[in-house]
């Protein structure tokens, strides 16, 4: 039986790859807002490690620079069906140039998404402590004492 | 020929490649037959089997300190599939929590 302690490059490459599509397959179908934070994150992190991988073992540049894209995304759901999308497409392209341009646009989507959904999970944390606030004045009360 | 990725996460989706300083070893069964075992990787918790005929198997993840010590996945694999499996745990009970399955085509 083959036994290895540690992957080989062309093991790491192939397994981040896989990585990276299956955390994207995640993000889609998460719908707790902490878990949607780490979750596109780990992809930020994750997609920016495989960028540079792809492109020492290509050997190539992107061709287009994502602060050169015309892509425009205004809505934190835009940016999420985006990612997404780019992430279907990196899955599924086999030439290596046109990968380390997807996947550098897909490093920098990610991580201006991981930013956005971390706000979103703040403001998602406050509307909840503001009900919960709401809720506790709106206790009625007796003399002072509230009545349960 | 097939592929299999294994990958280890917590129940906050966080990798969890080792369990107290010790990582978790994954061992693959081609029809009943111990096959090929490696540790996962430091970084990202995953192990990666490619080049593999088709055949059953069976995708086992093991650690003395995990609940259950080993954990088990079987499949059949046809060429051209890629099996992606998430074992997940509670970090804190170092217990299986479920294994999600994914299965796509090369």
């Amino acid at each position: 039986m083959k036994t290895t302690d540690e992957i080989s490059q062309s093991e790491l490459l192939a397994g981040l790859r896989y990585t990276v599509y299956s955390e994207g397959q995640t993000l889609k179908r998460e719908v707790e807002a902490i878990h949607r934070v780490t979750v596109s994150h780990q992809l930020a992190q994750w997609s920016a490690k495989l960028a540079e991988i792809e492109k020492e073992s290509s050997r190539t540049q992107p061709t287009i620079k994502p602060e050169e894209s015309q892509v425009q995304v205004d809505s934190i759901d835009e940016l999420r069906n985006l990612v997404y999308a780019e992430n279907e497409k990196l899955w599924k392209e086999k030439d290596l140039t046109l990968r380390v341009t997807i996947v550098d646009g897909l490093a920098k989507w990610s991580a201006r998404l991981a930013d956005m959904e971390a706000k979103e999970a703040k403001k998602a944390a406050g509307r909840v402590e503001k009900e919960r606030s709401n809720s506790i004045k709106e206790t009625p009360e007796k003399d002072g004492i509230p009545l349960f | 020929m097939a592929e299999i990725y294994g990958v280890i996460r917590n129940q906050d989706r966080r990798v969890m490649p080792s369990v107290n300083g010790e990582r978790v070893l994954v061992l693959l069964i081609q029809n009943e037959q111990p096959y090929r075992q490696t540790l996962v990787n430091l970084e990202f918790a995953f192990a990666i089997f490619q080049n593999l005929p088709d055949g059953n198997y069976s995708i086992i993840v093991r650690h003395p300190d995990l609940n259950p010590t080993e954990a088990v996945y079987g499949q059949r694999l046809s060429e051209n599939t890629i099996l992606g499996l998430r074992f997940v745990y509670n970090e804190p009970q170092q217990s299986l929590v479920t294994i999600v399955v994914e299965v796509n085509e090369l």
